[in-house]
C-alpha cells in the first residue's frame, strides 16, 4: 500500500528539508528542537513508535515555547504519523489537522504537501469519504507542483487515480493514470509499481479489455510476490478476483479471493502484533493526548493573555495618542485665544492712547488758544502800537510829511489788524470780557444773514459767568455746530437754546435743514466725532436727532463749572 | 495861560506808556500826570492827581478796564475816560460806552488820533477813531436800501461825524435811535444836529433832508 510506503519517504524528506528551512534562524534552542524533531522522525522510521512519540511530544512542547509554527507543525506531523503507523487513525487524523493549522501559517509547502496527502489517505482508506479524500489529494497535488517535485506529482496522482477507481469513476481517474504510466519509469519507484499495474488492470477490466486486464493483474501479482508491498499484493488479488468473477472464471476468482483473504489476515495479524507491542503505550496515549492538549491550552492561554495585553497596549497607545492630539488642539486654541486677547488688549490700549491724545489735545487746546491770543493781543499789539506812536511823534516833529514814514505807519496798522483778527479768532474778546452767553448771543447775531437766521434763546442771565475753560469749551463746540449748519444743512432757520438746570448746562442747537440718516455711522464726520469726544471729556451727553428732510437737533448736556 | 489838560495813562505795557508819554509830550497843553500798569487803585490815583482824562486799556491784569469803568460808574466818574484798546468789536465798544466811557480808540489809531481824541473829549464830545466810527455807522445803516453806498462828496463844511448824523436823520432815525446806534448820548446827537443846522444855515429838519438828498447822502 503506497500510503505506508509513503511515510518513510516523508520522514526522510522532513529530515532533510526541516534544517534547510530553518537554517536562517540558528538560535541554540531552535537548533535543539530541530534536532529533537529529527530524532523523533528517526525513531519512528526505525519502528520505535513509543520512543518517537515521547521525543516528538518533547519537541512539540519546546516548539510551542518558542512559538515556532514550523516546528510545531512538524512535531504534530510526527505524532500523527506515529499514530497512523499504529493504525490509530482517529488520533492520527486529529494531529494531522492540528499540524495542518500550523503548517498553513508557514510557507513550508513540502510539509503541507505531505499533510494533505496523509489526510487524503485517511479519508479514502479509513473513513471511506472519497470525495473529501480526493479534495485533499488535489490540494496535495497543487503543493507537489508548487515545490516542483515530479516524483511527488506521480505519487499523488497515483493516489487520486486509485480513489477515483475505488468509487467506480474510471473516466475521471484515467487522466491521472495516464500521467503515471507516462512518467513512472522516470520518477516512480518499486514501491508503487504493483499498485500501478493493479490500477491499469482495473481500468482495462472496466474497459472490458480482458486481455490487457489479465496481463496487468498478473503482472501486478508477479511483482507483488517479488517485492515487499504485501498489502498492495493483497489488493491486487482482490481486484483480480473481481475481474475474474465478472468474466465468469469462478474457479480462478475463488482462488484469488482465497489468496487475498490469506494475505489480509496475515497483515491483520501483523498489525495486531504491532498493536500488542505498543499496547503498553496505548494507556499512555490518552494521558499523552491530554498533556498535549494541556500544553496547547496553556499556549492558547498565554497567547490570549498576550493578545489581551497587546489589545490593552493598543488601547493605551490610542488613548495616549488621542490625548496628545486633543492637547495639541487645546493648546492651539489656547494659543489662539491668548493671541486674540493680547491683540484685543493691544487694540484697547491703542484706542485708549488715541483717546488720551485726543483728550489731551482738546483739553490743552483752550488754554493754548488763550495763551496765544493773550500774547498776541497784549505783547505784539502793544509793541506795534508803541512803534506807531514813536513814528507819529517823529512825523509830527519833522512837520513835512515824509511818505516813507506814513507808509510804515500804514504797514504797522495792517500788521496790527492782522494780529487783532487772529487774536480775536483764537479767543473772542466778548467771551473773555463778558462771558459765554454774551458771546453766544453775539455769535448768533453775527452769523445771521439774508440766507439764514440764527435765533438765540436763553433763560440764563446774560451776565452769568462760568469757569474760563468751561466757557471756551462750550463756545467752541457751539461755534463748530453753527459752522456745520452753515456749511452743510442749507437751513434757513437755526436756533440755539441754552438752559441751566441742576448744575447741568443744556445746549440745544436746532436747524430746519436737510438733516441726515443717523443710522449710517459714516455720515458722522470727523467734526462730529471731535465734538462728541470733547463732550465726552466734559463727562457730558451728546445726542443727535436727525432725519432726512426734517432738520437736525443736537442736544448737549454738560455739568457746569462755575468760575 | 490856558490850564493844561492833565492826562493819566493806564496800560500794562510799559513800552506803550513810554510811547504815549513821548507822543503827548510833544503837545504843549497836555500834561501826563501819572500812569498805572494795572486797574487796582486807579480810582484813587486819578482823584489824587486831579486827572482830567484817563486813557485806559481794557485788558489789564488784576482789574481790567471794564471793572474800572464799573467802579467809576458806581462811585461817580472822577474824570473823563478814553478807552485805548486793540479790540474793535462793536459790542465791546457799545458796552464800554454804556459804562460811561467818553471815547474809544483802537491802538492801531493811537498815534494818529490820540491828540484829536483828547481834545474832543476835553470839549465834551464823544470820540471814536475813524475806523471805529465807520464801523459803527455801517452797522447802524446796515441793509438800509436808501443809503447811498458810494462815499459822498468831500464836504469841507461838515465833519465826518456830522455827515453821519445828517444821513441818519434823513433816513428817519429818531434822536434816541441815533444815540443807540452810534453809542452816543441823545444830548450829543442834539448838539451835532444844532451844529449842522448852524453851519448849513438850515431852518428845519425838512431842509436838512433836502440837503442830504442833494448831496447824494441818501437815495
Amino acid at each position: 500500500m503506497p500510503k505506508r510506503l509513503f511515510f518513510s519517504f516523508l520522514l526522510l524528506l522532513l529530515y532533510f528539508c526541516s534544517p534547510s528551512a530553518f537554517a536562517q534562524e540558528k538560535t541554540p534552542s531552535f537548533a535543539h528542537i530541530t534536532q529533537e524533531v529529527k530524532e523523533a522522525n528517526a525513531l519512528m522510521k526505525a519502528g520505535f513508535f513509543e520512543k518517537s512519540l515521547v521525543k516528538s511530544r518533547l519537541a512539540l512542547r519546546h516548539a510551542i515555547a518558542i512559538k515556532d509554527d514550523n516546528l510545531i507543525a512538524s512535531s504534530y506531523h510526527t505524532i500523527a504519523a506515529n499514530f497512523d503507523q499504529l493504525s490509530e487513525y482517529e488520533k492520527a487524523f486529529f494531529y494531522y489537522n492540528k499540524g495542518l493549522i500550523y503548517a498553513n501559517k508557514t510557507n513550508n509547502d513540502v510539509l503541507k504537501n505531505w499533510i494533505y496527502n496523509n489526510l487524503g489517505n485517511i479519508y479514502c482508506f479509513d473513513k471511506k469519504q472519497y470525495e473529501k479524500g480526493i479534495f485533499y489529494y488535489k490540494k496535495s497535488l497543487a503543493y507537489s507542483k508548487k515545490i516542483n517535485d515530479p516524483s511527488q506529482v506521480v505519487f499523488t496522482k497515483l493516489n487520486i487515480a486509485w480513489a477515483y477507481f475505488d468509487i467506480g469513476q474510471f473516466e475521471k481517474g484515467y487522466p491521472y493514470l495516464k500521467h503515471i504510466n507516462l512518467h513512472h519509469r522516470k520518477y516512480g519507484d518499486s514501491s508503487t509499481i504493483v499498485a500501478l499495474n493493479m490500477l491499469n488492470g482495473m481500468y482495462y477490466s472496466y474497459k472490458n479489455d480482458t486481455k490487457k486486464a489479465h496481463y496487468f493483474f498478473q503482472n501486478a501479482i508477479k511483482l507483488g510476490n517479488e517485492g515487499a508491498e504485501k498489502s498492495d499484493l493483497s489488493y491486487s488479488h482482490q481486484e483480480y478476483s473481481k475481474f475474474l468473477l465478472k468474466n465468469g472464471d469462478y474457479k480462478k476468482a475463488y482462488e484469488n479471493l482465497a489468496i487475498y483473504n490469506a494475505l489480509t489476515s496475515a497483515l491483520n495479524d501483523e498489525e495486531k502484533l504491532k498493536k500488542v507491542n505498543v499496547a503498553g503505550i496505548n494507556l499512555e496515549i490518552d494521558e499523552y493526548k491530554r498533556e498535549i492538549e494541556k500544553i496547547e491550552s496553556e499556549y492558547k492561554y498565554k497567547q490570549s493573555i498576550l493578545l489581551r495585553e497587546q489589545a490593552l497596549n493598543k488601547r493605551i497607545v490610542i488613548v495616549v495618542i488621542s490625548l496628545f492630539i486633543v492637547s495639541i488642539i487645546l493648546f492651539y486654541f489656547f494659543f489662539q485665544n491668548t493671541n486674540l486677547k493680547q491683540k484685543n488688549r493691544l487694540n484697547s490700549i491703542k484706542s485708549k492712547i488715541q483717546q488720551n491724545v485726543i483728550n489731551a489735545s482738546i483739553t490743552g487746546q483752550e488754554m493754548e488758544r488763550k495763551k496765544i491770543a493773550t500774547f498776541l493781543h497784549d505783547n505784539i499789539s502793544a509793541l506795534l502800537s508803541s512803534a506807531g506812536l514813536h513814528l507819529n511823534v517823529f512825523a509830527t516833529n519833522t512837520k513835512n510829511g515824509c511818505q516813507e514814514i506814513s507808509k510804515t505807519i500804514a504797514l504797522l496798522e495792517e500788521a496790527h489788524d492782522k494780529v487783532r483778527d487772529l487774536s480775536h479768532e483764537l479767543l473772542p474778546v466778548l467771551l473773555a470780557r463778558f462771558g459765554l452767553l454774551y458771546a453766544l448771543q453775539d455769535l448768533c447775531e453775527k452769523n445771521s444773514n439774508s440766507n439764514i437766521l440764527f435765533e438765540y434763546e436763553s433763560d440764563v442771565a446774560i451776565t452769568k459767568r462760568y469757569s474760563e475753560e468751561f466757557e471756551m469749551k462750550i463756545y467752541f463746540i457751539t461755534t463748530e455746530l453753527l459752522n456745520n449748519i452753515i456749511k452743510h444743512s442749507e437751513a434757513t432757520l437755526a436756533k440755539v437754546i441754552i438752559k441751566e438746570q441742576n448744575s447741568l448746562l443744556h445746549i440745544q442747537v436746532y436747524d430746519n435743514g436737510n438733516g441726515f440718516d443717523t443710522t449710517l455711522n459714516h455720515i458722522e464726520g470727523f467734526g462730529i466725532t471731535q465734538i462728541r469726544a470733547r463732550v465726552d471729556t466734559m463727562k457730558g451727553l451728546f445726542i443727535i436727532n436727525s432725519k432726512v428732510g426734517t432738520g437736525t437737533t443736537i442736544t448737549i448736556d454738560v455739568p457746569v463749572f462755575e468760575s | 495861560m490856558i490850564p493844561k489838560i492833565k492826562i493819566h495813562l493806564a496800560d500794562d505795557h510799559q513800552v506803550l506808556i513810554d510811547g504815549m508819554r513821548f507822543l503827548l509830550h510833544t503837545v504843549s497843553d497836555f500834561e501826563v500826570v501819572g500812569y498805572s500798569l494795572d486797574g487796582r487803585d486807579l480810582f484813587d490815583h486819578v482823584i489824587s492827581n486831579q486827572t482830567d482824562i484817563l486813557i485806559m486799556d481794557i485788558s489789564m491784569p488784576e482789574k481790567d478796564g471794564i471793572a474800572v469803568l464799573k467802579e467809576f460808574k458806581q462811585k461817580g466818574f472822577p474824570c473823563k475816560v478814553i478807552i485805548l484798546s486793540s479790540y474793535d468789536d462793536l459790542k465791546l465798544i457799545k458796552e464800554v460806552m454804556k459804562l460811561g466811557s467818553n471815547g474809544y480808540l483802537t491802538k492801531k489809531c493811537a498815534g494818529e488820533n490820540i491828540v484829536e481824541a483828547i481834545r474832543a473829549v476835553s470839549n465834551g464830545e464823544d470820540y471814536f477813531c475813524k475806523s471805529v466810527r465807520e464801523k459803527i455807522f455801517n452797522s447802524a445803516t446796515k441793509n438800509n436800501p436808501k443809503l447811498n453806498k458810494h462815499k459822498p462828496i468831500d464836504n469841507s463844511v461838515l465833519t465826518d461825524r456830522e455827515l453821519e448824523i445828517i444821513t441818519l436823520i434823513s433816513l428817519e432815525y429818531s434822536g434816541k435811535e441815533i444815540s443807540e446806534y452810534l453809542f452816543i448820548s441823545t444830548n450829543t446827537v442834539e448838539t451835532h444836529r444844532k451844529n449842522i443846522m448852524k453851519k448849513l444855515h438850515l431852518k428845519n429838519t425838512i431842509s436838512l433832508v433836502k440837503y442830504a438828498l442833494k448831496n447824494n447822502l441818501i437815495k
